[in-house]
């Protein structure tokens, strides 16, 4: 009876050879993980660098606050007239718009003068009625690069969504 | 696992009940707070991928944008959220180095105080408990929610625990004060402290503690039937058969700790001659048909106990059924032992496995390895085989993507270069050399002229032809012959000549000074169109270098790519043969505790056989035994 109840109360670990070797193992891994995040970071800069100067830039950008009025489904962005991109929102980026996050939506390149963004959302609005409102900015495009930031926010006094278009400096 | 060993396992998974943190801080807050937070749009995108559950896309947008000064005054946050990120992703060196680089005088009190935290918490991980009070004492004392205050005063009291400084850490858990789980985690854990150091009576008040009269959810639950079951062991061992019955029988019978539980608890009631309750116990453990060691010795103990009670023939068969058992399942485990010895075998169960498949990507190996799957390490190590399989996806799609840029740039340099003829040849009308030349001698004749007041060389076309159609007179005159009428006409040209001379010679600082102005003029258009050239040879020679400067840096992200592709590669594959090591080493072990179980089955039958022979023979007991 000794003997059964010695082997209930002894467990098996992890040997200790086994246990020095995944260490080393993960060590390397996390130094491994380091430089492969180094190379992301330098491949991130060439692509933009090289696809978008920062003298041609322009980045659209898309906030949200709260977004209990209205439920995102597509953005659609014009430049001068030209459709430069189409977005369909998964659960997922949405549930990250409304944490806080902001999200990246368009980069291109633009010649230096006047220039006029078309932003056009689709969704759910107020009482899940389908929502398709426009929203427009008229900006100047210099030397630097160019940064506009599209807001989707609930006006609690309206209790409707509102959009707005701004220049970052 | 020795005792010290599995209570240090035990703290550690206390610790991993403490309420998931968010990798940074308050990062991971209500949405309209941190809505309102976020202030600079490139901060956001890193959130924005962060609240995505992309730990890697978020490091790397940091690391850009961080280099790149655009994180303006997001910047803190971002390094906290990029120290949490990595913290969270199993980097954590490089998030300790992130913390500590965080703590300079400048930084904002929340920003120290919330890298003070997670480097308290880096500590704990990591067994220095010295550093983990250290670190804490750093802390603002009001600092943080209610919440995080919570998790603090639970982190410095495992970290007394741990460092055995039971009686501060109780205090610790004292001033916690409400009835919150991490108090009853901390209960349970100085209980198991209290048990180490042979306070036994201590240790069961400590666990009465921990323990929820009426537990409200699983998680409740599940700490119940924790502490119910370390308690009843620990009575058990020291004795208290009946104590330690009363706790085992109150670990829930579908929970995890229900084997082991049941065993120890038909244990408990054999110590107490209550041989057919334990039966009965042992029996609803045998009818699972695990191959959990709790079970199969069950099946040796129920022989034991049905001949302790006197049915032999029982017992007889019991054991014999037992030892069938073993025989089956060593069979299986054999079988099991040569498939881990195939690569795509492994490679399919690892993958399975670090795709969270769990037990059903693992069904056969699960039941063998159950404690091993379990563990922190192999848990650690199973993420860190995902996230390699991770990053050598990734590795693939850049090694895809650079071939792309080259094309790119190569085109760019092609249609730049294209144009070159053309303002080659601009520059080439517009060579400003010759001019200059002209321009010397220009301005030298005008100093020559000023020095030597030569008016005739400012005179204007008029002046010029009256001089020419003077000479030409005056040439007339000469050849006339010689009287006074050529005397005459000759001191008429002489007075006409003096005349436009003395003309010339009041003109001369006028004319010489507007030349001087025209020349003036004419150096500066000509400096101009050579400051201009010379930047048009600027502009080529840089966007060139420009040209170069990416053709390098494109030249070493390719040379790049392969060799982090091999290392990782490599660590799979060294992943691979160590776990296939340790589950080889395990499945071992269980099949030499299936030999052991079968032997003690069968000595066990060969005494039950022996038992019943004297009980019928009359052959004196010392040949009896002579003849065994």
């Amino acid at each position: 009876m000794k003997t059964f109840i010695f082997c209930l109360l002894s467990f098996v670990a992890v040997s200790v050879q086994a246990e020095d070797e995944l260490r080393t193992l993960d060590e390397r891994t996390q130094a491994l993980k380091g430089e492969v995040q180094a190379l992301g970071r330098e491949l991130f800069q060439l692509e933009e660098e090289l696809l978008h100067p920062s003298s041609t830039q322009v980045s659209v950008f898309l906030s949200m606050d709260v977004g209990t009025l209205f439920r995102l489904d597509s953005v659609s962005l014009k430049i001068d007239g030209k459709p430069v991109t189409h977005y369909l929102y998964t659960r997922r980026e949405l549930d990250a718009l409304r944490r806080g996050g902001v999200q990246r939506l368009y980069t291109g390149n633009l010649k230096q003068g006047e220039h006029e963004l078309v932003a056009v959302m689709v969704g759910k609005g107020p009482h899940d009625r389908d929502y398709r409102r426009a929203a427009s900015l008229k900006f100047s495009k210099s030397v630097g690069p160019r940064y506009l930031e599209l807001r989707i926010v609930d006006s609690e006094s309206r209790l409707q969504p509102e959009f707005s278009l701004r220049e970052w400096e | 696992m020795s005792s010290a060993g599995r209570i240090g396992g035990m703290l550690l998974a206390a610790l991993c009940c403490l309420p998931a943190l968010p990798v940074a801080g308050e990062s991971a807050k209500a949405p309209a707070e941190s809505a309102a937070r976020v202030a600079n749009l490139f901060y956001g995108d890193a959130l924005f991928h962060y609240y995505q559950n992309d730990p890697f896309g978020t490091i790397v947008r940091i690391l850009a944008y961080d280099s790149q000064d655009r994180l303006g005054s997001d910047r803190a946050e971002a390094r906290l959220l990029l120290a949490g990120t990595r913290l969270a992703w199993g980097q954590t060196a490089a998030a300790e180095a992130d913390f500590r680089r965080l703590l300079d005088a400048h930084a904002l009190d929340r920003v120290r105080n919330r890298a003070w935290f997670q480097l308290a918490r880096i500590a704990y991980a990591r067994d220095e408990f010295p550093r983990v009070l250290q670190s804490l004492a750093h802390i603002n004392a009001g600092w943080g929610t209610s919440e995080q205050q919570g998790e603090r005063r639970l982190l410095k009291a495992l970290a007394l625990l741990k460092s055995g400084k039971l009686e501060p850490a109780r205090e610790t858990l004292a001033r916690h004060g409400g009835a919150s789980l991490m108090q009853h985690y901390l209960s349970y854990n100085l209980g198991v402290l209290l048990a180490r150091s042979g306070r036994l009576e201590e240790a069961v008040q400590a666990w009465d503690e921990a323990a929820f009269e009426t537990p409200r959810d699983a998680e409740q639950a599940a700490l119940d039937d924790l502490v119910n079951s370390v308690a009843g062991h620990a009575l058990l061992r020291a004795g208290r058969d009946r104590a330690a019955a009363t706790r085992l029988a109150r670990v829930r019978v579908q929970g995890p700790y229900s084997d082991k539980a049941l065993l120890s608890y038909g244990l408990a009631l054999f110590r107490q001659d209550r041989l057919e309750e334990a039966i009965g116990v042992w029996q609803t453990l045998v009818a699972r048909d695990r191959v959990s060691p709790a079970v199969l010795e069950a099946r040796l103990a129920i022989p034991h106990a049905l001949a302790r009670l006197g049915a032999l023939g029982q017992a007889a068969e019991a054991y014999q059924a037992a030892i069938a058992h073993f025989d089956q399942r060593e069979r299986q485990l054999t079988a099991l032992l040569r498939k881990t010895d195939q690569d795509a075998e492994l490679q399919g169960l690892l993958k399975a496995l670090a795709a969270g498949q769990g037990e059903e990507g693992a069904r056969v190996y699960a039941p063998w390895l159950y404690d091993l799957f379990a563990g922190n390490l192999f848990q650690e190590t199973l993420r860190n085989y995902r996230d390699l399989q991770m990053l050598r996806r990734q590795l693939l799609r850049w090694r895809d993507a650079v071939e792309p840029f080259r094309l790119m740039l190569a085109e760019r340099r092609a249609r730049f270069e294209s144009v070159l003829p053309r303002l080659q040849a601009f520059r080439h009308q517009a060579e400003t050399g010759p001019l200059g030349a002209q321009l010397s001698a220009l301005q030298d004749e005008l100093d020559r002229a000023r020095h030597e007041d030569d008016g005739a060389a400012f005179a204007d076309a008029d002046t010029r032809r009256r001089l020419q159609r003077l000479a030409s007179i005056r040439s007339r005159i000469a050849r006339l012959p010689e009287g006074p009428q050529r005397e005459a006409l000759a001191r008429k040209a002489r007075v006409l000549d003096g005349l436009i001379h003395w003309e010339l010679q009041q003109a001369l600082p006028r004319r010489a000074w507007s030349i001087e102005k025209s020349l003036r003029q004419v150096r500066g258009d000509l400096r101009g169109l050579e400051h201009g050239l010379s930047g048009v040879d600027a502009l080529v020679k840089r966007a060139r270098a420009g040209f170069e400067g990416f053709a390098r840096r494109i030249e070493r992200v390719e040379q790049r790519i392969p060799a982090q592709l091999r290392a990782v590669e490599s660590l799979l594959e060294a992943h691979e043969q160590v776990l296939r090591r340790e589950m080889q080493r395990r499945l071992l072990a269980q099949l030499q505790r299936l030999a052991l179980y079968r032997t003690q089955a069968r000595y066990a039958l060969a005494r039950l056989h022996d038992k019943a022979v004297s009980e019928t023979d009359d052959t004196p007991a010392a040949l009896r035994e002579e003849a065994r």
